[in-house]
């Protein structure tokens, strides 16, 4: 069905709705105001906890590995109609502060090695964990499908853009043997220096407020 | 409205979604994976406490014969504590060079010292034997210095002969004298009585018709006594007449000594069926020890045997100082077995028959100071002396810096006072003032610049990664490497230090223009740099040994920086 498409409100000025959503930055919520006649303001947070247990490997070093991320976000947007007569197309764009934004990856090692006639155990080796942080401001843009707010009670509808976040610092803490990893920070923070688009792929569920 | 939805909205966002998915897919594909090029680290150092390079050459530095690979055998009270660096117990020297650690979780310290034994039998040479006190989780170098059959060090003398024998026996009175030199005028002789049966290890005669004797003296020229020693001046596990273990061990003065080797037909000779009376001329410029006055007719002398497989030294007797023919002091020490004989006064951390004195139960620590604070230089040694000059016991250090120090454990209550010399490159570079060795825990002694410093030094900084083949993990390698330098005007290289790579890294200082280079053993590998010379800017360094280095040099810190790769195995 297509979304509330017989309910269809043509004056944005002084609309005031709720959304939650959904979708790849998390999960969240918007106040959404509409002031002016093409283009409402988003003010909203949403956060991300996720983790991955065993997604990497390391060829050669029997380990398991978890990945954590978290993002946690404040957001301010505006969502613009650039076509008059398609009031389902937003062209979104605004920022959002990561207050939180990092990815973690623990390694900690399983097998049992052999150092001449010693047997050096996972306990012997220590642990690893590899750090990254995108903490800062993250411009956005992107686009909104279908209408910003219900004609009545509700409506959904999508948004699809990105985040582009500041470069990632990255920062790596060893343990026993694996002491002397933060020697790798270089080459992980250049691994990692292009990785700094958020995809957002998002569905909102809006209750119209007033 | 849903006309407009369908036909307008729809397809406009449809094809900028598709745009928007695209954009995205090309950005992430454009990045590389996080664990490119991450080669887990991991460290060795803990799993090799206190390293100990055992340098073996020739004591004739001139010699171009050097002990090259060979097996050795670690005995004593700490040998099963001790494996090589890089891990197990097949204790092999590569290159002159034997790479020692103790085993993982091994805490040496002064009241419990690992000590152990490493002796080897290497043809053309002297037995090797190296005795080695571990006080303290810490690089240390020894560096045994390798009496040739072939040519004599400075300081020694040598006797290669053949003599016919009937039936393994010494058929009529013989005497083998070894000759003088300028650097050592007094000479010793080995009487055999007539009859005299050779025997082996287990007193079984040996039937042979031709005696070979290879016998190296060593005298008081150029410290021969003392740097060449057979397995340095302190001895953990002498033992005393009765062949009961001396407590604490002993500490030698040593007068002179033997090194007698003897084959017959090939077979090894260890011992005689008569007594045969070894004479050893004494340095009249000598002191006695034990009175500080001029070593005279009538002295008491004590003299010992050393087990050349163990390395353990065993008290014999006295002998009284005498005038030989040749109206020199000498004295005669009756052996009925080889291999090493020595005569010299010795003390003792307890109290014991014939020692000379006792100790006082403390130790003294030698803090030195490098003038100049940035300087990184080869071993060193440090010489505790009596009053009047006797070396009553030497520690040998790592590489000399600011901040150096060696402890002398159990330090001898000498009557009158002690002073401590400091040895580098051969020389002295330092002398304390007289102290009370009793009542001095400490001493600071400052290494003047003009002693270390190089004329134009460099300095140099390592960083060694051991790759692991085919894996994302590399090892950090915790080793001494041996560095050699160019004898000016030559094609030889002579080891002048020792450079102790922990967990990969490791800085000291090299002089402008001279020519060097680092070979070590480890994980059954011997690893040798290119010939390199040191300059004031990037240098190439050819390969060898699968040991890669590049450099790069800062002028700003006058740093040249060696980056090092060398495959290891990791299992």
């Amino acid at each position: 069905m297509a979304p509330n498409a017989s309910t269809i409100s043509t004056n944005l000025p002084h609309h005031w709705s709720f959304q939650l959503e959904g979708g790849t930055q998390g999960v969240g919520g918007d106040l959404r105001y509409g002031a002016f006649q093409r283009t409402s303001f988003r003010l909203g947070a949403s956060f991300i906890p996720v983790t991955a247990n065993n997604a990497l490997s390391l060829p050669g070093f029997q380990s398991t590995n978890a990945i954590n991320v978290n993002f946690y976000n404040i957001h301010l947007l505006a969502d613009m109609v650039p076509f008059k007569g398609a009031r389902g197309i937003r062209v979104v764009a605004g920022a959002a502060y990561l207050y939180k934004a990092d990815g973690g990856l623990n390694v900690t090692p399983t097998g049992s090695y052999t150092y001449g006639s010693t047997t050096v155990t996972g306990t012997d080796i220590g642990n690893l964990d590899m750090n990254v942080s995108w903490k800062g401001i993250a411009p956005y843009l992107g686009l909104g499908l279908f209408r910003s707010f219900p004609s009545h009670l509700f409506n959904f509808n999508l948004d699809l853009g990105t985040y582009y976040m500041s470069q990632p610092k990255t920062h790596i803490i060893g343990t026993g043997l694996l002491s002397d990893n933060y020697q790798l920070e270089p080459q992980f923070n250049e691994n990692l220096k292009e990785y700094r688009w958020l995809p957002v792929l998002q569905l909102n569920f809006n209750f119209k407020l007033k | 409205m849903k006309k407009i939805f369908k036909k307008t909205t729809l397809p406009l966002a449809s094809v900028v979604f598709m745009s928007l998915l695209v954009v995205m897919t090309v950005l992430m594909y454009a990045c590389k994976k996080p664990t490119d090029g991450i080669n887990i680290l991991v460290d060795s150092q803990s799993l090799s406490p206190a390293p100990t390079m055992i340098s073996f050459v020739n004591a004739d530095s001139t010699s171009v014969n050097q002990p090259g690979d060979f097996a050795v055998s670690i005995t004593g009270p700490g040998a099963s504590l001790v494996q090589m660096v890089s891990g197990g117990t097949t204790f092999q020297v590569s290159h002159g060079i034997l790479s020692l650690s103790l085993v993982k979780g091994t805490v040496p310290s002064l009241t419990n010292p690992v000590i152990f034994t490493v002796t080897a039998q290497v043809a053309g040479f002297a037995p090797f034997i190296q005795n080695v006190t571990i006080t303290q989780d810490a690089p240390s170098l020894y560096v045994v210095k390798a009496l040739d059959y072939t040519t004599s060090a400075a300081g020694t003398t040598l006797l290669k002969s053949s003599t016919a024998l009937t039936g393994g026996t010494v058929s009529s009175a013989l005497t083998l004298t070894t000759p003088t030199n300028t650097n050592m005028t007094e000479n010793a002789k080995i009487a055999f009585t007539a009859g005299t049966q050779l025997q082996d290890g287990n007193k079984n005669a040996i039937n042979a018709g031709t005696l070979t004797s290879n016998i190296v003296q060593l005298g008081v020229g150029n410290n021969a006594l003392t740097e060449d020693f057979p397995g340095g001046l302190y001895a953990a596990d002498a033992l005393d007449q009765n062949g009961a273990a001396i407590s604490g061990g002993v500490n030698f003065v040593p007068a002179g000594l033997l090194s007698i080797s003897m084959t017959a037909d090939g077979n090894t000779v260890k011992n005689f069926s008569k007594p045969v009376n070894v004479t050893v001329e004494l340095n009249s410029n000598m002191n006695n020890f034990a009175t500080g006055t001029a070593l005279k007719v009538g002295d008491a002398l004590p003299y010992w045997s050393q087990n050349d497989v163990t390395g353990q030294w065993k008290y014999e007797g006295n002998a009284t100082v005498a005038l030989d023919g040749s109206n020199k002091l000498s004295v005669v020490m009756p052996i009925t077995h080889l291999s090493n004989w020595m005569c010299g006064w010795f003390w003792s951390a307890t109290s014991t028959a014939g020692a000379t004195f006792t100790a006082c139960g403390s130790n003294l620590t030698v803090n030195l100071t490098t003038a100049d604070a940035n300087f990184k230089g080869g071993n060193y040694t440090v010489y505790l002396l009596s009053a009047y000059g006797n070396i009553v016991a030497s520690k040998k250090g790592g590489d000399l810096h600011n901040g150096s120090s060696v402890t002398f454990k159990n330090v001898p209550n000498i009557p009158g006072q002690g002073k401590v010399a400091v040895y580098y490159k051969g020389k002295s570079v330092a002398v304390s003032s007289l102290f009370a060795t009793c009542s001095t825990p400490t001493l600071n002694i400052t290494v003047p610049t003009t002693a270390t410093a190089f004329a134009d030094p460099v300095n140099v900084k390592l960083n060694i990664t051991g790759l692991c083949n085919g894996k994302q993990v590399s090892v950090l390698p915790s080793a001494p490497f041996q560095l050699y330098q160019q004898i000016a005007g030559t094609q030889a290289f002579q080891p002048v230090g020792v450079v102790n790579i922990v967990n990969g890294v490791a800085s000291t200082q090299l002089e402008n223009n001279a020519v060097y280079y680092l070979g070590t053993y480890y994980n059954k590998t011997y690893y040798q740099t290119g010939n390199f010379t040191i300059t004031k800017a990037a240098i190439t360094i050819p390969p060898l040994t699968g040991f890669n280095v590049v450099t790069a040099y800062d002028a700003g810190s006058n740093t040249l920086s060696f980056t090092g790769t060398i495959p290891v195995p990791c299992n």
